[in-house]
């Protein structure tokens, strides 16, 4: 097995086995979560990046090291390189921004991710909710959206929705991803407005946890860092392939993640007086 | 109905397991529906809006899976409940190795010393320069991936053509190679036609239309879409005549394609003007002009007619037009009489991109028709996902399939639109195409007809009748046996015909019975 990539927010410690799907293997400690991954799920700060996942699969746990991970008491070296997961600093053609988060929304509302929380951005999704349940959940997802008077509101998607990690808990992933990224390019503090976010969305699902800890911490996985260098970028960049690679993780984690994103991009860039359509 | 459930404390499932267990499990028998979540209060109250919450889930924590079903009574929930928890157990089995599993072409190669062709199926950054490894060890690659620029393309081709060998792709997704079906293709007979195409669903129809009518295939030598346009020049294309013509178990040469770019089609055929064997064509939707009887080729206007030409050829018959219009003329009357005068438009939804341009041609003369992949001065359709008019859609477009199994394997997307099809007051007919095979959906009966069903309740409590119109693209020595698909299928009440173009003829038919 090579390891090809390892996160920079790995904790020293040993971590048991959470939980094992195809393409990702899961090790938990005290609400803190490290996932193997194959290079198809991509580069994050919490991740191991391997050629295969054979050894994770049949251990009970690993032991993270400042050399590496330790598996069945075999050192796996750390490559070299470490994936970088920090938004950086940087000045903004601000024009082109703003051209480029237009582009971005025009890229959500046309994109198809049936039943997730992109439907506030592309109507033409509400007929993906089907049945009473998920045209109940659309009801609630879109009186939430409609009613938040402000970022805190949107606390009430919390926990709601499908998927391992739940839909709600995506969006406000994508939500502080956004904020901490619009930190770093514009004049803009969102300090509260996170801590309330993040402090009160206590929940015990360790991957949703994970997910928002690194969000909170302006960590980014791959797709996402991707996505802001295009939007970052001083030309104009066309979405299609980087919001289709975002939208094919997991069932509507992906998207919902990337709705919660581009809401912020909506209220603080693209309009500053309104909220969304 | 009852509600009923289990909780799975501490179950790790991933979204897409989810997804499609839910999917699964909705359309067993009795259950009315199914939702899988996490046991989140904002789930649970989302659950009681429903009402889908039992006491039970109360208990139910962040990190617990709750499975509700609804179901018309206690034996039948009780038994969708354990079908899912086999689902969710078959999901969660995760293979324990013990031989070995390459993770390279090299490694492939020590395993396997003898391969020939190495079939490619990655995410398209890096299907390029594994097809390239691949040429560099001796060989042939079919590129099932796409995402492949033109310029690696072309690349790949040029190289293989140097070394004699050859890339089918990318983007190609059939091919039988002597005998033996690779992805998605068909078990079909084994003869003296060989085929090639730059049409995935395109070669399954024709290779399945040969076998069932009494031929057999030799080769079936799939090139990718984009080979026969201008960039790329035909070259696998040209290759696979060559094949064809030097190949002794080919005594017939088929070629199936949309149409080539002007100068690659008039390569083509002179590559065929002294092929020494009969040669069949069918480039549909073609605008160029081209004196194919100059170089000895027939060309059709449907794969139909090429397959049944290829056929007599076969068997030494003089070919004779298919003359079914009296019985679908009959068909269509005795459908047409029993819808409303309001009931006027044609619903085609198809899981093959050929079909849905073959249908085009076909119904080329009921009036303006949208599709999401037009054809000649057909209308984009503005929303893909809302019908106007003759609609006509190809639900492997990506608009449907990002993140998606293809619609060959998955039918969700394409019955819920079967259901509103039915519930629009002006369907007329609803065309289908269901494709079996290797790759292919391996219960097509049990996902696909109670959807059938409930759009004909749907249109019956507003006393409407829609005929539905399909045709199934396989044969019986398919895994999925196309007998068997055949028969439930007019058990659920759908006319099904022999072929895709049969099937279109015989809505258009309806159609114009209705006017």
């Amino acid at each position: 097995m090579r390891i090809l990539s390892f996160g920079d927010a790995l904790p020293v410690k040993i971590y048991k086995r959470h939980s094992s799907f195809d393409k990702a293997v899961n090790f938990g400690d005290a609400g803190f979560c490290v996932c193997a991954v194959l290079p198809k799920v991509k580069q994050g700060p919490s991740t191991i990046v391997a050629d295969n996942l054979d050894l994770f699969k049949n251990c009970s746990q690993i032991e993270i090291t400042n050399e590496g991970v330790i598996i069945n008491g075999v050192l796996y070296k750390k490559p070299e390189n470490i994936y970088k997961s920090e938004i950086l600093t940087q000045t903004l053609n601000l024009k082109q921004f703003k051209i480029n988060c237009k582009n971005l929304l025009n890229c959500a509302k046309s994109t198809n991710a049936p039943q997730s929380l992109l439907v506030i951005f592309n109507k033409s999704l509400e007929p993906s909710f089907c049945n009473s349940f998920e045209k109940a959940l659309l009801a609630r997802y879109n009186q939430i959206i409609k009613e938040a008077e402000n970022y805190e509101a949107l606390l009430n998607l919390k926990g709601l929705g499908p998927g391992l990690t739940p839909a709600g808990d995506d969006f406000i992933a994508g939500v502080l991803t956004a904020m901490n990224f619009l930190e770093k390019v514009l004049p803009k503090d969102f300090k509260e407005e996170k801590n309330f976010l993040y402090k009160n969305l206590v929940t015990k699902n360790v991957l949703s946890a994970l997910g928002l800890k690194m969000a909170y911490e302006g960590r980014v996985f791959e797709r996402f860092k991707d996505l802001i260098c295009l939007l970052a970028a001083d030309n104009t960049a066309d979405f299609n392939n980087i919001v289709n690679d975002i939208i094919s993780c997991g069932a509507t984690s992906g998207a919902d993640t990337l709705a919660g994103f581009i809401f912020v991009l909506f209220t603080e860039v693209l309009n500053a007086d309104k909220r969304h359509n | 109905m009852l509600i009923k459930g289990i909780i799975k404390k501490g179950a790790y499932f991933d979204s897409v397991s989810l997804m499609l267990t839910a999917q699964k499990a909705s359309s067993l028998e009795g259950v009315r529906e199914c939702s899988l979540v996490m046991g989140t209060n904002e789930n649970k109250s989302i659950l009681k809006t429903s009402d889908m919450l039992t006491p039970e889930f109360e208990a139910a924590v962040d990190s617990d899976l709750i499975i509700a079903v609804k179901a018309e009574n206690d034996e039948l929930a009780d038994k969708a409940l354990a079908q899912i928890e086999k689902m969710l157990k078959k999901s969660d089995d995760s293979p324990q190795g013990s031989s070995f599993k390459p993770r390279s072409i090299e490694g492939a190669l020590k395993v396997l010393p003898n391969a020939n062709i190495a079939i490619i199926s990655v995410a398209g950054k890096y299907a390029a320069k594994l097809a390239d490894e691949a040429l560099d060890k001796g060989l042939n690659v079919m590129l099932f991936s796409d995402n492949v620029s033109v310029e690696d393309e072309r690349s790949l081709k040029l190289k293989a053509a140097q070394k004699d060998l050859i890339v089918m792709g990318p983007d190609c997704g059939t091919a039988i190679i002597n005998g033996v079906p690779l992805a998605f293709a068909n078990n079909v007979n084994k003869g003296d036609i060989g085929c090639i195409g730059a049409s995935g669903t395109g070669l399954q129809e024709v290779t399945c239309l040969v076998s069932n009518n009494g031929a057999g295939i030799s080769q079936a030598i799939g090139t990718g879409g984009r080979d026969v346009k201008e960039a790329i020049g035909g070259i696998a294309f040209l290759q696979a005549v060559e094949a064809l013509k030097q190949d002794g178990n080919t005594k017939i040469i088929l070629l199936v394609s949309k149409p080539p770019h002007k100068d690659v089609l008039y390569k083509i055929l002179e590559s065929l003007k002294h092929a020494g064997k009969p040669v069949v064509s069918v480039f549909l939707g073609g605008e160029h002009e081209a004196d194919y009887g100059q170089f000895n080729v027939t060309n059709c206007a449907t794969l139909e007619e090429a397959a049944l030409r290829a056929v007599n050829l076969s068997k030494n018959l003089e070919f004779v037009p298919l003359n079914d219009d009296g019985e679908l003329e009959r068909i269509a009357y005795e459908e047409a009489v029993k819808l409303k005068p309001e009931q006027k438009y044609l619903r085609g939804l198809f899981s093959g991109g050929t079909f849905v341009s073959e249908a085009q041609i076909v119904l080329n003369d009921i009036g303006e028709i949208s599709s999401n992949a037009p054809m000649g001065n057909n209308k984009k359709t503005d929303n893909p996902l809302l019908s106007e008019g003759h609609t006509v859609i190809d639900f492997g477009e990506d608009e449907f399939t990002v993140g998606r199994p293809h619609p060959m394997i998955d039918f969700t997307l394409r019955n819920k639109r079967i259901i509103a099809e039915a519930s629009d007051g002006t369907t007329a007919v609803i065309l289908l195409d269901i494709v079996i095979g290797y790759g292919a959906n391996m219960t097509p009966v049990e996902d696909i007809v109670p959807a059938l069903n409930e759009a004909k309740n749907t249109a019956l409590s507003n006393d409407r009748y829609i005929p539905v119109v399909a045709c199934v693209t396989g044969t019986d020595m398919d895994p999925q046996n196309r007998s068997h698909v055949v028969k439930e299928l007019q058990n659920a009440g759908v006319i099904v015909m022999h072929s895709n173009a049969q099937a279109c003829r015989l809505a258009g038919k309806i159609i114009k019975a209705v006017k």
